[in-house]
């Protein structure tokens, strides 16, 4: 740590023509900061005791994010404290420090970064690394990437490093490293004759390969593992078609139950939109392609590449409550979405329009065939299964269509309604093994009323109906905000159709905040009702939590 | 000048793709093996579980792999700890959650990490003990040629009609060890028979009624954190220490399947260094 902060500031200081005044008076420094504290209760009506506390009755998460630069040179650095971790976060995250540190210099031929960084290869199916801080993920790069824009049009990417683990530093094989190239060219740019077609194309292609020792006794690993991926965009008029395909060679690893087979991943989407409309059908095919720089790692971390989700993000609590994850074992998922704004003036659209979302999506699982008589299919130390490209199991896990209208009936009022129709493969999705699939019908209408130029007030209703699971919820909400520095807002979940007549609880929530300039402070009172996260076969217990978070941010 | 570009571009993809792969041919299992001998320092596996994690057949599947691989050399125990192993409504009843085993699993933080998980000799990587399946055979080759420095054998006195069982134990040091040593004596039971929930196809279904729960921790003779074996600087080479526990063997235990599982450890760090395990009849 000392190290790099030495190295940093040599850096700094021997950027030869610069003088100490420039270096801070001609510098511009920005950042972040943000602090969530959780003061945890016992709450025995939603199952929460001493002991689940076990003597925390505190939990801190925070960060500082800080970015230096002057000129074509830029220095960074954020700090994290994690003490102890809030409820729900993985525990390997309780520590502080500097997990992120950089300097980059960039002109137009070449921008050079040492350290940290994040980088994403087209789609990231076969390369992406991002931070997200609310989930606790980071899989951020540690090493070194270079990016050459060599000829108009053309940009080259070169990276290689190890991958962020919590706090456990990367030593000697202690897991993987991982190196990757990526080209695009944009030949509207490149091309001088392209220019005036009508035609907007960009081609790209990637390769990226981890390294991990094999040290294992059972089976006969592959140290190198390759990954490659080949891309492009067409736009023409109104109309764009994106399309990547990636394949991996064989990746035994305990995401896929230690199985042979290679892997295979295509994304392509299709839109066309134009004022007032706008369609995207968009069709995925995923077949063995968890990539992680650690085979043995199962939990929600030190992947190398991501796999996009091609479902609505759902906003609401309740809609909310059952999102789908990607099955990177396999998977086949389509989605449809329509937005249309029926235009002011007419019959429907009245005076300001409205506004229409359909959407819908299906993921099912993708046919997997035994390799032959004697092996079970997904069994271990074997090809694992053989599976036809444009063969779609009956087995869905997971569909969601919902409509929402939108509409603004005078200044004061406007107003939204949703209707969700969702089937939910607990077992597959949660691995709540031989539980049967949530299928559940959802409403949402979201009004608010401008009281003044400054108060305004917003209520929320939502009910989520269903024989599964929990059973049957309802959740109200009303937030009154005084524009532009204060709120207040009171809300409850009531799982009043539990099947077990001891769960039907009230998760009620009051909460309150306050911004000025670009400081935010907000104190929410509260439960939060308990869950299951399953990542790449690990599960983990969430616990309900009852009690007071202070949420603290601020830019600069 | 493009096309020059390209094409060396081109060409070096080409080679860095050839370059960085390592395309495996079956067989993919590798055959390895090894013999017990006086001086060999067993390892012990240490598998967190519960009856209602999904995941936990494969792992203690991986798990008996590694104890037939390494014949002998290898000892594991089933710890039933954390919300997994929580009793619920039928036939997820039984309770097979020692105090031992809730201590522990809080201590080295391991069902806080998620199920499956374990440890190899209770060894730590910067601060971590908690070790997923997937590597627990990568760690017990990294030890498994290791010589020992402690010998321990175990004598049984079983009782079948008192129920009462005696476990002596005897440790030889071979070479100096300089830290504060421990004694853990444990009493397990193999082969229980009931229900367990499943994610593998190849194990069974994803209720396993008669599920075989393999060297099932069902309790400890001498606390959750043993005894002192060795004050720091007293063990060394030639010393030897003995100690004896009784205790009745509780009524639902199969006396037929149990054995007593004794270690070693160091008192600072908590690594084992010496493990052995013993049928009781």
């Amino acid at each position: 740590m000392i190290k790099k902060i030495t190295i940093l500031a040599i850096a700094l200081l021997s950027s030869s023509l610069l003088s100490a005044q420039d270096i801070f008076d001609n510098a511009r420094i920005t950042g972040s900061f943000q602090t969530d504290v959780q003061f945890y209760r016992p709450d025995k009506a939603i199952g929460i005791y001493d002991t689940t506390i076990l003597g925390r009755k505190v939990g801190i998460n925070g960060y500082t994010n800080l970015t230096y630069s002057l000129g074509k040179f830029k220095a960074g650095l954020r700090y994290e404290a994690f003490m102890t971790p809030l409820s729900g976060f993985d525990p390997r995250q309780e520590g502080n420090g500097f997990p992120y540190i950089w300097a980059s210099y960039s002109s137009d031929l070449i921008e050079i970064t040492a350290g940290n960084f994040y980088e994403q290869f087209g789609n990231g199916l076969i390369f992406r690394t991002y931070e997200e801080w609310t989930l606790g993920y980071d899989n951020s790069m540690n090493g070194m990437r270079v990016v050459l824009y060599p000829a108009k049009g053309l940009t080259l990417k070169g990276v290689y490093g190890s991958q962020r683990f919590f706090w456990q530093k990367y030593e000697r094989n202690s897991r993987g490293l991982v190196r990757g190239a990526d080209a695009e060219l944009n030949l509207n740019e490149a091309f001088t004759s392209f220019e005036g077609s009508g035609l907007r194309l960009s081609i790209g292609g990637s390769a990226v390969s981890k390294y991990q020792r094999d040290a294992d006794p059972i089976y006969n690993l592959p140290e190198n593992v390759g990954a490659f991926s080949g891309r492009f965009n067409l736009g023409a008029g109104n109309f764009s078609l994106m399309t990547e395909y990636a394949y991996k060679i064989n990746d035994p690893s305990a995401a896929n139950n230690f199985i042979y087979q290679n892997g295979q991943a295509v994304l392509s989407s299709l839109s066309y939109s134009q004022k007032g409309l706008g369609v995207v059908l968009q069709l995925k095919r995923v077949d063995n392609f968890s990539f992680k720089s650690d085979r043995t790692v199962t939990a929600n971390a030190l992947d190398i590449n991501f796999l996009p989700p091609i479902n609505r993000t759902h906003a609401y609590s309740l809609t909310a409550k059952y999102p789908y994850a990607t099955q990177p074992n396999g998977e086949m998922g389509l989605q449809f979405q329509v937005n249309y704004k029926i235009p002011k003036g007419t019959l429907l659209g009245g005076k300001y329009g409205t506004g229409i979302t359909l959407n819908f999506s299906q993921v099912n699982d993708i046919v997997r065939n035994q390799v032959n008589d004697t092996t079970a299919i997904m069994e271990s130390g074997t090809l694992g299964y053989t599976s036809d490209f444009f063969k779609v199991s009956d087995h869905i896990f997971f569909r969601d269509f919902n409509i929402e209208i939108d509409k603004r009936f005078n200044s004061k009022l406007k107003g939204m309604v949703q209707y969700m129709n969702l089937l939910y493969d607990i077992a597959t999705i949660e691995g709540h093994a031989g539980e049967e699939a949530v299928k559940a019908h959802l409403g949402v209408a979201d009004f608010t009323y401008k009281l003044s130029s400054r108060n305004a007030l917003r209520l929320e209703a939502q009910a989520l109906i269903t024989e599964q699971d929990e059973g049957d919820w309802a959740a109200l909400m009303a937030e009154y905000t005084i524009a532009p520095k204060w709120f207040v807002a009171v809300a409850d979940q009531y799982n009043y159709g539990n099947p077990d007549e001891d769960k039907r609880n009230h998760y009620y929530t009051v909460s309150a905040g306050y911004t000025r300039e670009s400081t935010r402070l907000a104190l929410t009172f509260g439960r939060q009702n308990e869950g299951v996260v399953c990542v790449g076969g690990v599960c983990r217990q969430v616990p309900a939590s009852s009690g007071f978070t202070i949420t603290l941010s601020t830019n600069f | 000048m493009k096309k020059s570009v390209l094409g060396l571009l081109f060409l070096i993809l080409l080679g860095f793709a050839f370059q960085a792969c390592d395309k495996i041919e079956p067989p993919y299992k590798e055959v390895g093996g090894g013999q017990a001998t006086d001086d060999t320092r067993k390892v012990l596996l240490e598998d967190y579980t519960g009856h209602t994690c999904v995941n936990c057949p494969a792992a203690a599947k991986v798990g008996h792999q590694l104890v037939e691989l390494f014949s002998g050399k290898v000892i594991m125990i089933g710890i039933h700890a954390g919300y997994f192993a929580d009793p619920k409504p039928a036939p997820f009843n039984n309770d097979y959650r020692t105090e031992a085993g809730n201590a522990w699993d809080v201590f080295f933080g391991m069902s806080a990490a998620g199920n499956p998980i374990g440890m190899v000799n209770r060894k730590s990587s910067q601060g971590v003990y908690a070790i997923t399946n997937g590597n627990w055979g990568t760690e017990i080759n990294a030890v498994i040629e290791a010589k020992a420095s402690i010998t321990l054998d175990i004598a049984t006195e079983y009782n079948s009609s008192s129920r009462s069982l005696k476990a002596t134990l005897t440790s030889k040091v071979l070479q100096d060890i300089t830290t504060a040593l421990k004694l853990q004596v444990l009493i397990v039971e193999d082969s229980i028979v009931s229900a367990q929930r499943n994610n593998d196809a190849s194990i069974g279904s994803p209720t396993i009624l008669d599920y075989v729960h393999r060297h099932v921790l069902r309790g400890s003779m001498n606390g959750s954190w043993g005894d002192d074996l060795a004050a720091a600087g007293q063990a060394l080479a030639g010393a030897t220490f003995e100690k004896s526990y009784t205790q009745t063997l509780n009524s639902s235990l199969n006396e037929k399947h149990v054995t007593v599982v004794a270690f070693v450890y160091d008192a600072t760090t908590y690594e084992v260094i010496q493990v052995e395990e013993k049928h009781i009849q």
